[in-house]
């Protein structure tokens, strides 16, 4: 176990950082941080603490879905239309915020083959998964100290000739 | 004060993924030793924090050689869902050091992507280069890797095979049986057909580690066989058990098998 006083020297140089890279860095502490883009994200999505957001497998919490993930990957299964378009194999990653009122918002997609190096989706299948993502209502605020935080989310899609095989995590 | 307090509450999770390295073995080298020395210090830092990325970049600018820095540089971004990210640094760990890393590199495509084909590939890699059965566990210690092949293998039509892995793995004499092991059995022979071994092997993963998930098959095999009686009972006992948070669960991905209060309910409606 690591003692106190090490994670108190950690909280510092936490804090530390965070300042300095306010200045020089895309993200105030932790690398998945997505910070607020004018051209992709709705202003009206407000975060309770820009500077803090955190992964959602930190913390104790882990995916938490109103009717747990077998509710999330039905209502996703329900809503998706199989494309016409075969041959469309490899992950389509989503990473988004859920902000202290269970909110989403700021959704970065990705696109990648089996390889994980970048590739390109039809236009209609990452559109239509990404508008399912942000219509998906069930996600809920972590509470820690009596008090809702904002924390970063991810769900992947992997596809196999255009079918929807798995939703992970 | 109240980001610190914040902060505590927040951060204190995250765990460090890789044990101190043994420096003393580069002291030839003085770059290579200085980075070491760096690297073990990394942990000071929070997993993903700017700081954390620093200092390790720091380690590998002075040693391109030291595969553990790059290995510990994509874990962050593989917590974070950021794969093309990860897969490029775990790719350099792996070219410096195979044997080291590419049990890491299998474990993870298998359960944060169920990106079986390259998990039978390291897997299979390494299997070549260590030249021994036992090539080692998965990262949460809960696998053995025999078995992760296997379930690749399963999930790719391939059931006959992965049976016939986990058979031999788990006939050897010294095999060290996992947390689920049995219970991936008992599911693969239910699949194939194989009732009465279906039933065994949950009655040994019940001996071996009690869990909603064992008790959900058992009741499936058991209807099937027409045992109506004992399914509602081991039906009854699974949800039991899932209320009380005996079940798998990861924080991180979910484990094959894995089931969810749903498919509870609607076997005991069934029954």
């Amino acid at each position: 176990m690591i003692k106190t006083t090490h994670w108190i020297w950690i909280l510092l140089v936490t804090l530390f950082s965070c300042t300095e890279s306010k200045k020089q860095f895309e993200y105030f502490n932790d690398l998945g941080e997505i910070p607020f883009n004018k051209k992709l994200d709705n202003p009206n999505f407000k975060v309770c603490h820009e500077d803090i957001t955190f992964p959602f497998n930190y913390g104790g919490i882990g995916l938490v879905y109103e009717g747990e993930k077998k509710e999330l990957v039905s209502t996703i299964q329900n809503k998706f239309n199989y494309p016409k378009t075969k041959e469309q194999n490899g992950f389509i990653t989503i990473r988004f915020i859920i902000n202290c009122e269970g909110k989403t918002g700021r959704f970065r997609v990705t696109e990648m083959g089996f390889d994980l190096k970048p590739k390109k989706f039809d236009k209609e299948i990452s559109k239509q998964i990404l508008e399912i993502t942000k219509a998906l209502k069930g996600w809920k605020a972590f509470e820690r100290n009596n008090r809702t935080w904002d924390y970063q989310q991810y769900l992947v899609f992997k596809l196999m000739d255009g079918q929807l095989k798995e939703i992970l995590p | 004060m109240k980001k610190i307090v914040l902060l505590s509450t927040l951060f204190l999770y995250p765990y460090l993924t890789e044990a101190q390295q043994n420096c003393e073995l580069l002291k030839d080298d003085s770059d290579c030793y200085k980075a070491c020395q760096l690297y073990n210090q990394e942990s000071v830092h929070y997993q993903g924090s700017y700081a954390s990325q620093k200092h390790l970049s720091d380690a590998i600018e002075l040693c391109p050689a030291l595969s553990n820095a790059y290995f510990e540089k994509s874990v962050a971004f593989l917590k974070r869902g950021m794969f093309i990210e990860w897969k490029e640094l775990m790719d350099k760990a792996v070219e410096l050091e195979p044997e080291k890393h590419l049990s890491y590199r299998a474990w993870c495509q298998f359960s944060f992507l169920r990106n079986y084909e390259e998990t039978i590939k390291d897997l299979n890699r390494l299997s070549e280069i260590l030249r021994t059965p036992f090539i080692g566990v998965g990262q949460s210690g809960d696998y053995d890797l025999r078995i992760v092949l296997a379930l690749s293998y399963k999930l790719m039509n391939q059931k006959e095979k992965a049976i016939e892995i986990i058979e031999t793995a788990m006939a050897e004499q010294d095999y060290y049986v996992g947390l689920y092991d049995y219970l991936h059995l008992g599911v693969l022979y239910l699949e194939n057909g194989q009732l009465d071994k279906a039933v065994e092997s949950f009655e040994n993963q019940i001996e071996e580690n009690e869990l909603a998930e064992v008790y959900f098959y058992l009741a499936k095999t058991q209807l099937k066989q027409k045992n109506l009686s004992a399914a509602k009972i081991n039906a009854e006992k699974a949800l039991e058990f899932y209320e009380n948070s005996r079940k798998m669960h990861s924080y991180y991905y979910e484990f094959h098998d894995q089931i969810y209060l749903k498919e509870i309910l609607e076997l005991i409606e069934i029954i």
